[in-house]
């Protein structure tokens, strides 16, 4: 059986998801004798290849229309996606800013935080808009698996992506299973 | 490196910048002639912290400020963390704030070795025009199997979170734990809630904790 390719993507997030699965430390080189990186923001591979990839992770919610338009890409161009942290599972943390405009939450992060002088809101054509709301992956594009937390341990992504290299669908319970923060 | 080049409008983007935390585009934008009229670096992710952090208790700031960013949410923490000790009228102990140097310490090492060893690290072993299919941490790994694995000891050399988890769930615990004997030493109201706002859930685990720092302190 050839390598089972995997992409991974990043949206609206902080990368700690990301970071999460890099703590799986040498793990790692066990997981490439079975893996194919695909496109990651840990790979210079932009976007994942038309062919198509077996597996493919997001992370984060959908906060502007690039970001959706990636979330459509990799679900149409790969097999099974998961949807890998709170952001992507429900928006997380992401999402405590739906209960502003985005005209307020631009203003203030931009115009009139204590430390800023003579700010403005950038705007350019090159720049994506904000959507209205922030939400999770699952609005957007059908995800075949979750894996919550803030972030998912080592431990629990580990297991996700043994479990599909066996062949099975993950069960998330006990331990592995976790929304919200380690320890908070 | 290449992005894709739109002729059409003389426009050359990046996008996404990998192997950087964030998200962010390039746009280079060229004349008939060749030549670089403009060029931008544009940082595409807003989610408005600055807003949706107003108006909340302030002990929750320790837990959302480290989401700013998953690769150096530690300096995040600790930031949020000074500033509610100024809020609190509280002067860490000499323990708190060694553990807080030693978790930022600890921080600095993994950020430095995974931002060279596995991000930027490849660019230069195989030299940035290579192939972006090898030219990543997976590569390394691959090309350096057998005894010498230098990308056995590259994963090794990013110790992970286990140490700074310790170091923050002890601080974290210590700040509690300060916070509930200013709770207690305020006047209580008759809901049982102290006058100036809620006492935290979390009483017996602080003080446990508390006296294995004491103790842990008397041993060095």
């Amino acid at each position: 059986m050839g390598k089972v390719s995997v992409a991974t993507q990043w949206l609206e997030s902080c990368a700690g998801c990301h970071m999460s699965f890099l703590d799986i430390d040498e793990r790692i080189v066990e997981l490439l004798k079975h893996i194919e990186l695909s496109s990651s923001p840990i790979t210079d591979m932009k976007h994942p290849p038309g062919e198509g990839v077996d597996v493919g992770i997001l992370t984060g919610g959908v906060g502007n229309e690039e970001q959706e338009e990636e979330a459509k890409l990799m679900r149409s161009r790969c097999k099974i996606l998961i949807a890998m942290g709170d952001c992507a599972v429900t928006g997380g943390i992401c999402t405590m800013r739906n209960f502003f405009s985005k005209e307020e939450v631009l203003r203030r992060g931009y115009i009139e935080t204590e430390s800023t002088v003579d700010g403005e809101i950038p705007q350019h054509e090159d720049l994506t808009p904000l959507l209205d709301q922030v939400v999770g992956v699952g609005d957007v594009v059908p995800w075949i698996s979750i894996l919550p937390g803030c972030p998912p341990s080592a431990d629990a992504i580990w297991f996700v992506l043994a479990e599909l290299l066996e062949g099975r669908m993950p069960k998330l319970e006990g331990k592995v299973l976790k929304y919200g923060m380690d320890g908070g | 490196m290449v992005g894709e080049v739109n002729t059409m409008a003389q426009k050359i983007t990046i996008s996404p910048v990998t192997r950087i935390e964030g998200h962010a585009k390039i746009t280079i934008h060229v004349d008939d002639a060749g030549k670089v009229q403009d060029s931008f670096f544009h940082v595409e992710q807003f989610r408005g912290f600055e807003k949706f952090s107003e108006g909340r208790m302030f002990y929750e700031m320790p837990q959302i400020t480290p989401r700013t960013c998953g690769i150096c949410p530690v300096s995040h923490h600790l930031a949020s963390t000074k500033a509610c000790d100024v809020i609190a009228g509280t002067t860490p102990t000499p323990t708190a704030h060694k553990l807080r140097e030693l978790m930022h310490m600890g921080q600095m090492i993994q950020s430095h070795g995974m931002h060279f060893f596995e991000l930027a690290g490849p660019d230069f072993i195989f030299g940035f025009d290579a192939d972006p299919k090898i030219r990543h941490v997976g590569g390394i790994i691959q090309a350096n199997r057998g005894p010498g694995d230098q990308g056995r000891q590259i994963a090794r050399l990013r110790p992970g979170d286990h140490q700074a988890s310790w170091a923050s769930a002890a601080c974290t615990h210590l700040r509690r734990a300060r916070w509930r004997d200013a709770a207690a030493a305020r006047p209580k109201t008759a809901s049982g809630f102290s006058a100036a706002g809620r006492s935290h859930r979390d009483d017996d685990g602080g003080a446990r904790v508390l006296q294995g720092l004491g103790r842990a302190t008397r041993r060095w």
